[in-house]
């Protein structure tokens, strides 16, 4: 026990000395993270409308049910003013994204026939602007048609035809928000485009700390220092777990550091259940220090492993759809067949809240493919550690 | 009282034999130089001895402590400085020192004293915290050294310590080793370098091709070499009767002559009681001597004589 601590602590100690190290496990996942979160994340947040509505006509109603329909509410909130001006004012002070003053002969003019229209304030905010447009364009579309009807109709018999005019304008959506390139589909599934590469690349890095672990054996088998610990009075087992243990305890701190700064910097909803997540960390740690030392026990030397582990991970990241998405459904049930896979499609069903036992399988088959791979690292290990095995 | 013992120990790799039923003691106390060209068997003793390698059979023992059946006690009893320099460049003097100490099971300030005492006893104590990258390689030699005596080992051994470094911390670390000894350590010592292991072992075991071919102090070697001293006259002129009369003078065992004549290599047994012989016989017959040269048998001949290569042969 001993042994084992002070091997494993001295090899953090080390470890966190180097800085490029850390630059790469922990810089690197949250610089990709944000830029490809944020170039593929198109949710549009919530634009605050303020909202005047001083028409005291038969359409005073159906504006006010418009501006409270659910569908919209998802994109929209709604603010109300007092006055015309408190709607300006709110605007330029920031308050709200986006204004709307109804004037007060609004009904009017459109049972009349007349070009009727609402005042519109742009906020800085132009994607807002778009959304509050959107939903303003909408009602405007209706009112635009009703005006048509009355023109060629008749008041009255547009009002039948219309049945009661000016209410809600459709049963459409608002405003209908797809993802860039790929139409209709939810190429991220349930998550953001922020959630999804959130646990891509932690799950990804976390296989490189694997890799950290084994190539700091092969640099002390390499420079004599592994020969020479070995000849302290412990078993070499003990040993080299510790130095293992000791870079699995820098990835933890990846671990911890990644999800608390995508937490609170990019906003990521992990969704809970912090067991089950350090539980995956944890498992993807342990496959990845099992598949370097497999790696390693049949190349020999830290290039080759660094090399051949790398264009490894790398096809289970793309294969698992880390790079490209969708990609999964195009390999024919390869992207199963790696760590990420199950990894990474399990912290996605935590962060949108998928049933338990969807959590527990992904799991469970994730502890199946670590504990393999352990396995086979225990027997390899000696070929890895030893200079004459 | 003998603290180490190889028993009739055989190392194979697959078919090969590199150490052959080697058999020797090492007394307590001692300091034992190693010496053998490459390949000789001796890094692959020093790690069986050390626990590194296991043995094919027979067996060693330390302190009374079988390395086959009691490997953890004889690790406690002895301390390793390889010939690489095994130390982190990361961490700092003193980091290095107290990592292994904790190793050890050293703790508080019992460690605090022993990590300080060994940089105090290898001249480290004011770059304690400094990091080795910044080190002369004779101080990364020295740090290397300080790791491996900072649990008070019974037994060190120092697999060519001193490679690569400048005279300076050559000469530190041969009074160190000396140190170490007079304060109660038994040293075994591998050298390339001749003059080291001449000046520091009180007794030398010579390998070759896996066997123990010589074993005793620098005199026995000479004795079981058969080895004696050479005297070398230069003189002015060559004489067909001098050389006669000297090659078969009783002390000589052999002549030689070269520059045409004019240098006399002459082998004796034992130069004190013939040299006034041969002095009367070069000036009996008008020879002048310009001068005369005693060399003393030393470790590299004899080595060339009992392997036929020397040292750094590959």
């Amino acid at each position: 026990m001993r042994v084992w601590w002070t091997t494993a602590y001295y090899e953090l100690v080390k470890i966190s000395r180097m800085r490029s190290v850390l630059a790469i496990l922990i810089g690197m996942p949250l610089l990709l993270i944000l830029l490809l979160g944020s170039a593929f994340d198109t949710e549009i947040k919530q634009a605050k409308v303020v909202v005047f509505n001083a028409d005291q006509g038969d359409m005073k109603a159906s504006i006010d049910t418009f501006w409270q329909e659910a569908d919209l509410g998802l994109y929209i909130e709604v603010l109300q003013a007092k006055s015309a001006n408190d709607v300006q004012d709110w605007v330029r002070e920031g308050l709200a994204d986006y204004g709307v003053s109804i004037p007060s002969a609004f009904s009017e003019k459109v049972r009349s026939g007349n070009a009727a229209e609402w005042l519109t304030f742009e906020g800085r905010y132009a994607e807002k602007n778009i959304a509050a447009e959107a939903a303003v364009n909408r009602y405007m579309s209706s009112v635009n048609l009703q005006l048509a009807a009355i023109r060629l109709m008749g008041a009255e018999q547009a009002a039948e035809a219309f049945g009661q005019a000016g209410t809600s304008a459709s049963n459409e959506a608002a405003i209908a928000v797809h993802n860039l390139g790929m139409g209709n589909s939810r190429i991220f599934g349930e998550t953001t485009a922020i959630q999804y590469y959130s646990a891509t690349y932690l799950i990804m890095f976390l296989l490189y700390g694997g890799m950290t672990a084994v190539i700091s054996l092969i640099n002390q088998r390499e420079s004599g220092t592994l020969h020479r610990l070995y000849a302290i009075p412990s078993s070499f087992r003990i040993i080299v777990f510790g130095i293992v243990f000791g870079a699995c305890m820098l990835a933890a701190l990846q671990a911890i550091v990644v999800i608390l700064f995508t937490t609170y910097v990019y906003d990521v909803n992990w969704g809970g259940h912090y067991g089950a997540i350090a539980l995956i960390c944890l498992l993807a740690t342990a496959a990845g220090v099992g598949l370097a030392i497999t790696v390693a026990s049949f190349v020999h030397n830290k290039k080759s492993t660094q090399t051949m582990f790398s264009i490894i991970v790398l096809s289970m990241t793309f294969l698992s759809g880390g790079m490209v998405t969708g990609i999964e459904n195009m390999v024919g049930g390869a992207n199963k067949l790696t760590i990420n896979h199950w990894a990474s499609s399990t912290l996605r069903a935590i962060m949108n809240g998928s049933s338990q036992t969807e959590v527990w399988q992904g799991i469970g088959v994730l502890s199946l493919i670590a504990l393999g791979l352990l396995i086979v690292a225990v027997v390899r290990l000696p070929k890895v550690v030893k200079r004459h095995a | 009282m003998s603290l180490v013992i190889f028993r009739d120990v055989v190392k194979k790799y697959d078919m090969v034999i590199t150490v052959n039923h080697l058999q020797f003691t090492i007394g307590e106390g001692e300091i034992f130089g190693l010496l053998g060209p490459n390949g000789a068997g001796k890094s692959t003793s020093i790690q069986m001895l050390s626990g590194l390698l296991s043995l094919s059979s027979g067996d060693i023992l330390v302190d009374g402590f079988s390395i086959q059946k009691q490997p953890l006690e004889v690790k406690r009893r002895i301390g390793l400085v390889p010939q690489e320099l095994a130390i982190y460049e990361s961490l700092t003097a003193r980091e290095n020192v107290t990592f292994f100490g904790k190793l050890y099971g050293l703790r508080g300030a019992l460690l605090r004293d022993r990590v300080d005492e060994a940089l105090q006893f290898v001249g480290l104590l004011e770059k304690a915290k400094e990091k080795p990258s910044t080190f002369s390689g004779g101080m990364k030699r020295r740090l290397n050294i300080a790791c491996a005596i900072m649990h008070r080992p019974k037994l060190i051994i120092m697999d060519e310590p001193t490679v690569g470094i400048d005279p300076q911390s050559r000469n530190h670390i041969l009074e160190s080793i000396r140190t170490l000894n007079k304060l109660g350590s038994t040293v075994i010592y591998t050298s390339h370098y001749m003059e080291e292991v001449e000046a520091i072992c009180t007794r030398i075991g010579i390998l070759d091709q896996g066997k123990l071919i010589a074993c005793g102090t620098k005199d026995e070697l000479k004795r079981q070499a058969g080895q004696g001293e050479k005297l070398i006259f230069e003189i002015d002129r060559r004489s067909e009767a001098s050389y006669k009369e000297i090659s078969e003078h009783p002390g000589v065992k052999h002549l030689e002559e070269r520059d045409q004549g004019l240098t006399l290599e002459v082998a004796v047994k034992e130069s004190s009681s013939i040299l006034q012989d041969l002095l009367f016989i070069i000036q009996k017959h008008g020879i002048h001597l310009r001068k005369l040269t005693r060399v003393e048998p030393n470790l590299e001949s004899l080595f060339l004589q009992m392997t036929g290569r020397t040292l750094r042969d590959e």
